[in-house]
């Protein structure tokens, strides 16, 4: 019997119902007996790392700050950011302990994942499945038996694993197409056509092969937060890409091959509508992209559990420090409190502006650009120009901290960590000069509660401080004054400190770290919503290379189009003589008509808030739900009526 | 001038053609809008239900253009069609067609089943009746033993078999089939002749193009002839093929003496005006040859990797009985008298190799077997369909029922 007809054969036992009435019975008495085995078997009370108290007892003198004793005094009335910090790290550390050891929980694991081996079983994937974890199983076993192996025995486990998700995915994602409707069938031919092409297939493999070794290309010796955050990086924005260029090519592919092909006949003398075949072919390749976005997912979410448990820089195993003094390592305490987890930021309230006092200024500065250019003329253009320069001028000045003096930044909105006694993270990313590495810049940062950080940092780099939420007043706000230089020891740095759009920001946790990274891969799968229509509109009345560029261009636009946005700020019209060259302006209207309306696209940056553990909160997915909603039914409308008008007999002028 | 999407008066059926064509011209535009092709010009003619209908033509006569027009893949340049009364851009009147390309352009990465189940869906029907109809279409194309393969895998003949299976999946009123012979073998041209002229007997209107005159005539009620885009003759077989000037017989092998004595009545009777010209003996048709053979090798049960005898017409496509399935149901159409010619055309192979029980079975036989005309013998045609708008042939039934004695009479 050859290959082709074995596999067929049990994929035929596979499907028989006496099958799988048998195997839901054998996996459902595994599931008890092994609960069973565990129940009894299990320890007493659960592992817990205690807070040394001593650590946080109050100094006898504080360190850098004008009358040490009054400093000291006041931070010994409130608990300081370390400690805030620790015991924070110390509590969620526990609850993970904890949540390992509770028979409760683990009845629920054990419970869902017999629920999903019969799920398994009864869509037909139960033989292949049971050849995932044999091969699985082999593979550990010689791990364990031939040392030198491990990355090999990862990379095949990891492979093995992924194609095992993706199956079930691609599986269920046909038993939720397979209603008798036109859309629906369209979309799982379209599906089933995406899973059987050799591209697609070459798409998919490299997905699940990158996901695999992306984990053996990590540097053991760097800190488990950069590992974490190189994996969350590159494992969701590689993939991300990857999927993105797959779904433009493979909907350009689909209908524009069809026409070419005349297949498309069959189809459209049947009674189909335009709109029905457009918005078919769009879900099966949608549908495609949730399923390569779901496998792509639960490898970045495994693999960053997997790695959570590793010991981190400092610790002898996962969540026990090396140092009986240090109960919590700084490399685990960044990782559960700012990596992994989901942080509101927010940036300092702008100075609030006199309106007459602006009013002066523009004058001002009119008069003087009449004294040399006397045809400067006091149009609206002309005052709107100033007005523009004016507030560019203040927001430079805002962030801009001259050697030796300071500024105050308000920080609003704040009122949530308060009440909840969350931690704050103030993140700030100083720039001076030409950013040399080798220099160091001390920045002393003065709260308004007499909390006084006094800062050596590199520039151009993000650094962060931790606060404690009683910096925050009555009106939840953080004001703070900044300096340049060494406050309390007279040191001023060489350079005026430039702090750019977000480089200065408030952070605490707002969120899951779960949910956030579920949303983020609905951002993900959103955008590449919005490209697969502008793929199927393409080829609705362009060939397969024409259409092709058209929507890789789209995708590209739309990608960078906050680059593109902040570079034509900085686009010159005209020359140094103040003569309008044309060309330039044709070139700055047609960014800006391409590029405004998807710079919303380009904000939404869900791998970067990921890989930052920024939070990305549901207001913000609706908004971009209802954006890229608004772009894709205005493609969808456009496709189906330049369809509806096609002679389909004819392809591209044949 | 472009065609709006408005009916043109009227549902399908009754005496409203099925397709109306009028002064309909189509012309080919290059990139620049410049006229580089009349593919149909002024092209006015109707397809009446329940008509067999023939578009004939060599190549680039515009045969395909105008059946695109009708299915609403191309766009007048002028002129108007109508199919079942409406514009061929009416989404609901491709419920009621069914279409067959010139050339199988099916889904290569699927397998038989899915195809037909993917069309099938189209027609939203629900899962048992898809399941039965797949079913039983697989069976009557002869690809059960292939099913499961996909249709890259296919031979040519194949690919067009499962063509005209998805043409069929919705039961359609009307069916239109661009060269369906091409690519199949003499076995499965035959069969698909034999459903041809099955289907239009049971109603449908059926609209058949090709270039193979031999099949076309086997078939249709009534045809047109096409030539650089313009209609040059219309009408049916009979009144376009027949010749009047000259009459055949057909009989019992004579001798010489009696055909002398038949000749010389002849002459007396015209005067001496008329006469016999030519006297042969009638030869098996290379089709029906071929076709002995392929049935015997099947009756010895040779082995075979290609598509397997076609089965029974899919019960659905008979319209009636349609809880019985395949071969009960041409039992039992065939028990009727006036039905027995249905099992002839089904099996035609095996009503010739059956041996016949009596005369009546002989005559039915040799009248369902000699689908095309011999060269000079008069042309011998299927019964069109009860109550259908075929042409009534011109046939002095006297004479037939002198020669005949007091055999049936065909219909």
């Amino acid at each position: 019997m050859k290959i082709g007809e074995r596999i067929a054969a049990l994929d035929r036992l596979q499907r028989d119902r006496t099958f799988k009435l048998i195997a839901t019975v054998i996996v459902l008495l595994a599931a008890i007996a092994g609960y069973t085995t565990y129940v009894v078997g299990r320890a007493a009370e659960p592992p817990r790392v205690e807070i040394n108290e001593r650590a946080f007892a109050p100094a006898a003198e504080a360190s850098g700050g004008p009358g040490g004793d009054a400093a000291a005094t006041l931070e010994a009335r409130v608990p300081t950011a370390e400690e805030t910090q620790a015991r924070q790290a110390v509590k969620i550390i526990n609850s993970i302990l904890a949540r390992q050891a509770d028979p409760t929980a683990v009845g629920v694991l054990v419970a869902m994942a017999t629920g999903f081996a019969v799920v398994i079983i009864w869509i037909n994937l139960a033989i292949w499945y049971t050849f995932i974890a044999i091969g699985i199983a082999s593979i550990w076993l010689f791990g364990r038996l031939v040392p030198g192996f491990s990355g090999t025995v990862m990379f095949v486990t990891a492979a093995l694993t992924l194609w095992a998700i993706f199956l079930v995915l691609i599986t269920a994602a046909r038993i939720l197409l397979s209603g008798p409707s036109r859309v629906l069938a369209i979309a799982r031919n379209t599906l089933d056509e995406a899973a059987r092409m050799k591209i697609s297939g070459v798409f998919i493999v490299l997905v699940v092969l990158l996901l695999a070794a992306l984990p053996l290309l990590l540097d053991d010796k760097q800190a488990l937060r950069y590992r974490v955050q190189n994996f969350l990086q590159y494992g969701t924005g590689l993939s991300y890409t990857i999927i993105a260029v797959l779904c433009v090519l493979f909907s350009v592919y689909s209908v524009a091959m069809e026409q070419r092909s005349k297949v498309i006949w069959q189809t459209v003398t049947k009674p189909v509508a335009a709109w029905q075949y457009i918005l078919g072919k769009w879900l099966g390749v949608v549908s495609l992209a949730a399923v390569l976005l779901g496998v792509t997912g639960g490898a970045v979410f495994l693999f960053t559990e997997y790695l959570r448990s590793q010991p981190a820089n400092g610790e002898m195993s996962a969540y026990r420090s090396a140092d009986e003094g240090v109960p919590i390592t700084p490399d685990r305490e960044i990782l559960e409190t700012q990596i992994l987890s989901a942080r509101m930021g927010v940036t300092f309230t702008p100075p609030r502006l006199d309106p007459a006092a602006v009013e002066q200024s523009i004058e001002a500065r009119i008069q003087q650009e009449k004294l040399t250019r006397p045809e400067f003329g006091d149009t609206a253009a002309d005052r709107a120009f100033v007005r523009e320069d004016l507030m560019k001028a203040v927001n430079l000045e805002q962030r801009t901290i001259e050697p030796g003096t300071d500024k105050q930044y308000v920080f609003e909105g704040l009122a949530e960590p308060r009440d909840k006694g969350l931690p704050i993270m103030f993140r700030f990313r100083p720039e001076a000069g030409s950013n040399r590495p080798d220099l160091l810049f001390t920045i002393t940062f003065l709260f308004s509660n007499g909390a006084v950080a006094t800062e050596k940092v590199s520039l151009a780099q993000q650094h962060t401080i931790t606060l404690s939420p009683s910096v925050i007043d009555s009106e939840g706000r953080i004001v703070v004054n900044i300096f340049n230089g060494d406050f309390y020891n007279q040191i001023v740095n060489p350079n005026a400190l430039y702090f750019a759009p977000l480089a200065l920001e408030m952070t605490y946790e707002a969120g899951s770290y779960r949910l956030n990274f579920a949303r983020v891969f609905v951002i993900l799968w959103l955008k590449i919503a919005f490209v697969t229509m502008a793929g199927i509109f393409a080829a609705t009345f362009l060939s397969f290379p024409v259409a092709t560029l058209t929507a890789a261009g789209i995708f590209l636009i739309a990608e960078s189009s906050r680059f593109i946005q902040d570079a034509l700020e900085n686009w010159q019209v005209e020359d140094f003589k103040g003569n309008t060259i044309w060309f330039y302006v044709i070139i700055d209207k047609i960014a800006q008509a391409v590029s405004t309306p998807l710079a919303f696209y380009a904000d939404l940056k869900p791998t970067a808030r990921l890989v930052d553990g920024v939070l990305l909160p549901w207001v913000d997915v609706a908004s971009a739900m209802g954006l890229l909603a608004v772009l894709v039914v205005a493609l969808f409308a456009l496709a189906a009526t330049v369809f509806r008008s096609r002679e389909l007999a004819i392809y591209s002028g044949n | 001038m472009a065609i709006g999407q408005g009916t043109f008066g009227g549902s399908g059926g009754g005496g409203q053609p099925v397709v109306l064509c009028q002064n309909l011209t189509k012309v080919f535009k290059d990139f620049w809008l410049r006229s580089r092709a009349r593919a149909v010009e002024n092209l006015s003619f109707e397809i009446q239900p329940r008509e067999v209908f023939g578009l004939l033509g060599p190549n680039g006569s515009g045969k395909s253009t105008t059946i695109k027009l009708m299915l609403g893949l191309l766009k007048p340049t002028s002129g108007r069609i109508a199919v079942f009364g409406k514009s061929p851009f009416d989404v609901a009147v491709k419920r009621r067609i069914g279409y067959l390309p010139e050339e199988s352009y099916l889904y290569q990465f699927l397998n038989a089943r899915e195809t037909l189940e993917y069309y099938a869906k189209l027609f939203e029907l629900d899962y048992r009746t898809r399941q039965r109809r797949i079913d039983e279409l697989i069976d009557m194309v002869g690809l059960t033993g292939a099913q499961f393969r996909p249709v890259r895998d296919y031979s040519k003949g194949m690919q067009r078999r499962i063509g005209i299976a998805q043409a069929l999946i919705n039961d359609p009123d009307f069916l239109i089939l661009d060269e369906p012979t091409t690519g199949l073998d003499p076995v499965g041209t035959r069969q698909v002749k034999d459903l041809i002229i099955e289907l239009g007997r049971r109603g449908k209107t059926i609209l058949l193009s090709s270039h193979l005159l031999a099949d076309v005539e086997d078939c249709v009620h009534r045809m047109i002839v096409l030539y650089g885009g313009q209609k040059r003759e219309e009408g049916t077989c009979d009144s376009l093929l027949e010749e009047r000037e000259r009459t055949t017989i057909e009989s019992d092998a004579l001798d010489e003496e009696t055909i002398s004595e038949i000749d010389a009545v002849i002459r007396r009777r015209s005067g001496g005006t008329k006469s016999i010209y030519k006297v042969a003996r009638p030869r098996q048709k290379l089709e029906e040859f071929f076709l002995d053979i392929v049935e015997r090798a099947r009756q010895q049960q040779a082995a075979t990797s290609g598509a397997t005898a076609g089965g029974p017409t899919a019960s659905f496509l008979l319209g009636e009985n349609t809880e019985l399935q395949g071969s009960e149901l041409i039992e039992t159409l065939t028990k009727a008298p006036a039905e027995a010619v249905v099992s002839n055309v089904v099996k035609p192979v095996e009503a010739t190799a059956a041996a016949p029980t009596g005369p009546d079975s002989d005559l039915i036989g040799s009248l369902t077997k000699a689908e095309a005309p011999k060269p000079a013998a008069a042309p011998v045609r299927s019964a069109p369909a009860a109550g259908s708008a075929a042409p009534a042939a011109d046939v002095d039934e006297d004479v037939i029922s002198r020669l005949m004695g007091d055999s049936e009479k065909p219909r």
